[in-house]
């Protein structure tokens, strides 16, 4: 059947319509060039005016364990787990700095510096107050911000540690018995804030730089990432690694998790099957850019490091390539992932709600 | 070189090539607000470079990768997402009255394009860049430029076929 319009006239449509709606730009910056003067940026600087703080609403937090019960896998004796903590802790990890924690503390977000510009505002981004005890990392859960001052912060409702914490080393009384303690490892300021001294003493003694952390995540990438190791292997636990990587090509570890035999196994009979008739379109591998997973297949011998990006939907074994879907991401899925992994939703492969969403 | 000759030969290219870059950037990011954003970025980083810039050419390289990257590392950050194409259905009645312009239909298709893609398809068509330096731009292979932008034009067909035989 031939076909109604020819490569040529597509072109003509494509460009006159691109041309006009063009005139439609703007001809000039509505805020002066702020580049010179490093002065905030004005979607930045709405933010910080607007200064929403979220109060009274308490939140579901996410913790260390899937909605259906599956106690992910962890590894208290692996390297790293240090003497005098209880077995059932889990290690928790950012930039190369781990802590361990109790089991049912859930994972958030933890003020940070704003460096997109250099202005250096302090901000804390997070969907409401969490009611639960939380790990937080220096991340954006939400566009709702609040300008943060260490020195006038609410008295909190439940216990917490911030690693990569913005918080200068020492100690702070928040009021309510709770008191927050901040020291410095590695370069890295970790807080703890507890109505415990036992317990601040012990998350806080457990604090230390790692190259490789407790749930097998390297810590420093330097070169862009393949995927690495035998294509095939009988996995009895899985690592789960979020990476993220600004514009200049430095990459930070934000997350790690450790995962069971059964989603071990899950994960590489998933990776091998989609794999087989799925057809990776124009999409080529890249330099990883913004967030980006390593998901390593640990064997009795060796690992298998597979690499996850969302440019492509794609995961990519060392011999092959799959498709994000339900099947491939459930394994490694957990409301910590859906913390910290902005993703698809709806629009892809029955993905809805094992990521974070528009705008938090 | 010298702080001010430095401020005063980025002031001059950036006057000539503001309005230019802007028109581009609106076409990538798809609203005034994010191509002045993006545009913000992009001149921030060619300014800390610009004692290093070794041509002209190489600016309006950099600059134009600098946009696409600001725009998808902004998504990416913020969580924001295209807003995906609404399929326009007819009702078995087609009325020339109803039918959207074609810059509109152009516009609506582009919007439905994954970032890279859209961004292929304006360097193409509205940049009028051979697909060697598209592949420059956006840092990919030649083959993946053609792709993107072959998958374009099949998506200005299907919609331009759509329209006439709204079924």
């Amino acid at each position: 059947m031939s076909e109604k319009y020819d490569e040529r006239e597509l072109e003509q449509i494509m460009r006159a319509g691109l041309a006009e709606r063009a005139t439609g730009a703007p001809d000039r910056l509505t805020e002066p060039f702020v580049g010179r003067h490093r002065h905030r940026r004005a979607w930045l600087g709405a933010i910080a005016a607007a200064a929403v703080v979220v109060g009274g609403v308490g939140v579901g937090l996410a913790v260390g364990q899937s909605d259906d019960g599956r106690g992910p896998d962890r590894s208290p004796t692996s390297a790293g787990d240090p003497a005098g903590v209880p077995e059932d802790w889990r290690a928790e990890s950012y930039g190369g700095i781990q802590v361990w924690v109790p089991p049912a503390w859930g994972t958030g977000a933890a003020p940070f510096e704003e460096t997109w510009d250099g202005a250096g505002e302090l901000l804390h981004c997070r969907d409401g107050v969490p009611s639960g005890p939380y790990v937080g990392r220096p991340v954006m859960e939400s566009d709702a911000c609040a300008v943060f001052d260490s020195d006038r912060q609410p008295t909190p409702s439940a216990d917490f540690a911030w690693i990569g914490s913005v918080v200068e080393p020492g100690t702070i009384d928040l009021g309510g018995g709770y008191v927050e303690e901040t020291v410095a490892v590695g370069g890295v300021n970790v807080t703890v804030a507890s109505t415990d001294a036992d317990l601040r003493a012990q998350i806080l003694g457990s604090a230390e730089a790692v190259a490789v952390d407790a749930n097998g995540c390297r810590t420093g990438i330097s070169t862009p990432l393949r995927p690495e190791g035998p294509a095939e292997i009988e996995a009895t636990s899985l690592s789960v690694c979020l990476y993220e990587t600004d514009l200049d090509g430095n990459t930070v570890l934000v997350w790690s998790d450790r995962r069971g035999a059964a989603d071990a196994t899950a994960y590489t009979e998933a990776t091998y099957e989609t794999s087989q008739l799925y057809d990776a379109g124009p999409c080529e591998r890249r330099s990883p850019e913004g967030q980006w997973l390593e998901i390593g297949a640990n064997g009795p011998d060796a690992t298998r490091w597979d690499v996850v990006t969302f440019d492509c939907m794609w995961g990519e074994t060392p011999d092959s390539q799959y498709p994000l879907n339900k099947q491939t991401v459930d394994p490694w899925a957990s409301p910590a992932v859906k913390m910290y992994v902005v993703g698809p939703s709806d629009l892809h492969a029955g993905l809805n709600g094992y990521f974070r969403g528009i705008l938090g | 070189m010298d702080v001010m000759v430095r401020h005063l030969e980025f002031d001059e290219w950036m006057a000539a090539r503001l309005p230019g870059l802007l028109r581009f950037a609106y076409l990538v990011t798809g609203t005034q607000h994010a191509a002045e954003e993006a545009v913000q970025a992009a001149l921030a980083k060619v300014y800390e470079r610009w004692a290093t810039v070794s041509s002209i050419d190489d600016v309006e390289r950099y600059v134009r990768r600098a946009v696409v990257n600001a725009h998808i590392s902004d998504w990416r950050r913020h969580g924001r997402r295209l807003t995906p194409v609404a399929e326009v259905r007819g009702d078995g009645h087609p009325d020339p009255a109803d039918r959207v312009s074609r810059a509109d239909l152009v516009w609506r298709v582009c919007e439905g394009l994954p970032a890279r893609q859209r961004a292929a398809v304006v360097l193409r068509f509205y940049e009028d860049l051979d697909y060697p330096e598209i592949a420059r731009v956006l840092d990919c292979s030649e083959a993946t430029v053609r792709s993107h932008v072959h998958r374009g034009l099949a998506g200005l067909r299907a919609e331009l076929e759509r329209q006439e035989d709204p079924r």
